[in-house]
């Protein structure tokens, strides 16, 4: 619930303020109002020293001008109203970041020893990851730890570029874990988090709180590990936390995107011990997969897929799976929205300038260039004064051609074409579009170089 | 001659829809205005093309619902601290500006790497803009790189020239004068035709008519043109 008297102060904000200062400082406030009290949380500390250094004096007096109270408590601090959940496939319930209480807004993240909240995401599973050649052996491994936890494959180590999947094996294998014993205790975290938790950890000394809590899981799931380069008290607490858990045979899984060795900033033991367990690599997938893939996506998204759509898509982005992802998004969006089936047409045309980038490299020189090509005439010749039709049509569609696709003023288009005045482009434009309306073949000629320019 | 000054006010230029011309960019709009469609949207579009209008006006379009949105315009934040990003997640949207600045930004791009991950966790949505697609933007964190192509990546269409004009009409009407089709038009044949240049010459005209008290027709905007080349 947003309160009356923010609602009234915004009012007044929005005469007074510019929209970018609205909308950067003033809007994302969250506010709750009780008892002649308004209360205002910034998402961060920067924003809640900005507010104050710039706004919070004019948001006071709007207030005290409003209510007509001069002892108005205006407070602003860092945090949340609502924090909202974490995903939370888990009986647990999440930690909240901040104080709901008003009054004194915190930051508290305690760990808890009865109850953990696992980060896990329900969505990826063993049976939503499409196997293929480059990823064959990681699912293998991940299966076998899935099977016996701390086992032989301790650390499992999950390597390869950005992209490929194995996070979501990392989430299967403590999600398929989590099924077999909900009583394990169980933390999936980016490096990063670690990092973060035990900078608090430090500043609140509360560093036995942390230590005990890493080293009361059975399976501690690591992703990204590449993010402890060069962070050595990370490295230091993440060492000890490791050595504690191997020895307590419990099971860690990590990912990377390098192999081991590989990785600079990295002390030497961590590397060495990283690699005890099985270092275990996920390549690119292949076209095969990369289609699998799709149709699984399309699936889960409830639409279907032609399979030439699935191979046009998959031919065509081979970096990594998100783009993947993002590519078919795209389809389904545009598909929903205007309620046109998904055809391989349709496909193309709506991840035109996703899959060729170059009309940002359209220029007067580039159309000359192609249209020439196109009509096997010179370059010079578009320069030229000649008046041969079959020199002018050519000329008159390069012209209309620069109009559409390029920013530059008729002038400027005029000094390109061998310094023509004006009002002959303007002329050519004009002549061009008539002719695309009565003569077939020269709208089929404009139409084609259009399609060449922007692919 | 004396010219005459005129007071210097500067109009506060708003950014919503409602002076947000979409031309061919209806489906994206649409997309944008749908807060359960897509998580992640990454719109790039060339200088110029109304990226910032067009999340400035989702900010205030969502906050009229009550939707907790925040705009983060990097070209102002970047001489800052990455940590503006901290917390994000805790909003429903979080729009972030102009992501092409963060190259050569190694603690910028870590910064935007994690907000990504807890913006996923968290159900944010994150709007993400820049004048290139993710590909094409210098960084030199990959793993960035993918997770902006993690959701559908738009271009976000320049006006044609019907939309430049009725852009300008639009403007002309904010300032208070009425721009002709003829005057508008011969803006569009005779200037460079990104939108900013074309605005800025639309101001020098709406100046330059105060100060000499004239109405703009064709010959007193050649006029002032030329002026401008001298």
């Amino acid at each position: 619930m947003s309160s009356a008297l923010w609602d009234q102060c915004l009012q007044r904000l929005e005469q007074e303020l510019s929209d970018q200062q609205l909308n950067t400082w003033i809007r994302p406030l969250q506010t709750e109002e009780s008892n002649n009290q308004l209360f205002l949380f910034a998402p961060n500390s920067f924003v809640m020293d900005w507010v104050k250094q710039h706004f919070l004096q004019q948001i006071i007096t709007i207030c005290q001008q409003i209510t007509s109270d001069q002892n108005i408590s205006i407070s602003l601090d860092i945090g949340s109203k609502n924090p909202k959940p974490q995903f939370k496939p888990t009986n647990t319930p999440s930690q909240p970041i901040a104080s709901p209480a008003p009054k004194q807004p915190s930051m508290v993240t305690k760990p808890s020893n009865v109850k953990i909240e696992h980060h896990l995401n329900i969505g990826f599973t063993f049976d939503n990851f499409i196997e293929g050649k480059s990823n064959q052996l990681a699912k293998a491994a991940s299966l076998q730890v899935v099977e016996n936890p701390a086992g032989s494959y301790n650390p499992l180590f999950l390597y390869g570029g950005v992209g490929l999947g194995k996070t979501h094996l990392m989430h299967a294998v403590g999600n398929q874990i989590l099924q077999n014993n909900p009583q394990a205790r169980i933390v999936y975290l980016h490096s990063e988090r670690f990092v973060t938790h035990m900078i608090k950890a430090l500043q609140h000394n509360t560093m036995d709180e942390f230590k005990q809590f890493y080293r009361s899981l059975d399976v501690l799931l690591i992703d990204d590990i590449q993010f402890f380069a060069g962070k050595e008290r990370s490295q230091e607490e993440f060492f000890h936390t490791f050595n504690a858990l191997l020895e307590g045979g419990r099971q860690i899984i990590l990912t990377c995107d390098r192999y081991p060795k590989e990785i600079d900033g990295l002390e030497e033991r961590l590397k060495s011990r990283f690699g005890w367990g099985l270092p275990v690599c996920i390549e690119p997938p292949e076209l095969e997969t990369r289609v699998a893939i799709l149709q699984k996506k399309a699936e889960e998204f409830d639409i279907v897929l032609p399979n030439e759509v699935a191979f046009f898509i998959a031919k065509r982005i081979r970096s990594n799976i998100r783009e993947l992802e993002g590519s078919l998004r795209r389809v389904m969006a545009t598909a929903n929205f205007t309620g046109k089936p998904i055809t391989l047409e349709f496909a193309k045309d709506t991840l035109r300038d996703l899959i060729a980038l170059h009309d940002r490299l359209i220029t007067i020189e580039n159309i000359q260039k192609t249209v020439a090509e196109y009509y096997k005439i010179r370059i010079s010749d578009l320069h030229s004064n000649s008046r041969s039709r079959s020199i002018t049509r050519p000329r008159q569609v390069a012209m209309a051609l620069s109009k559409e696709l390029t920013n530059h003023s008729l002038p400027e288009i005029g000094n390109a074409f061998g310094g023509r005045d004006h009002t002959t482009i303007l002329h050519g434009c004009r002549k061009i579009t008539e002719l695309r309306e009565s003569d077939s073949k020269i709208d089929e000629d404009y139409t084609n170089l259009l399609r060449i320019l922007s692919n | 001659m004396f010219t005459q000054l005129t007071l210097d006010i500067t109009l506060k230029d708003s950014f919503t829809f409602d002076n947000f011309i979409v031309g061919e960019n209806q489906l994206l709009v649409d997309l944008l205005k749908k807060i359960e469609a897509e998580k992640q949207i990454y719109v790039w579009g060339m200088h110029n093309t109304g990226k910032t209008h067009l999340l400035q006006a989702l900010c205030q379009y969502f906050s009229s619902s009550r939707i907790n949105t925040s705009y983060l315009p990097l070209h102002q934040l970047i001489n800052y601290s990455p940590e503006v990003f901290y917390g994000q997640e805790e909003m429903d949207v979080c729009c972030i500006d102009d992501v092409q600045l963060l190259q050569n930004k190694t603690d910028w791009q870590e910064a935007l790497f994690d907000l990504i991950n807890r913006a996923r966790e968290n159900n944010t949505r994150l709007i993400i803009a820049a004048n290139q697609p993710p590909t094409e933007i210098k960084l030199d964190l990959k793993d960035l790189i993918s997770r902006l192509q993690w959701g559908p990546v738009f271009k976000l269409s320049e006006l044609n020239d019907t939309g430049k004009c009725q852009a300008l009409k639009q403007r002309a009407q904010c300032r208070g004068f009425d721009l002709s089709d003829n005057v508008a038009n011969y803006l569009l044949n005779n200037c460079h035709r990104d939108t900013a240049d074309l605005f800025a010459v639309l101001d020098a005209l709406d100046k330059a008519q105060l100060q000499q008290h004239r109405r703009l027709t064709i010959p007193f905007v050649k006029s002032v043109l030329d002026d401008q080349l001298r």
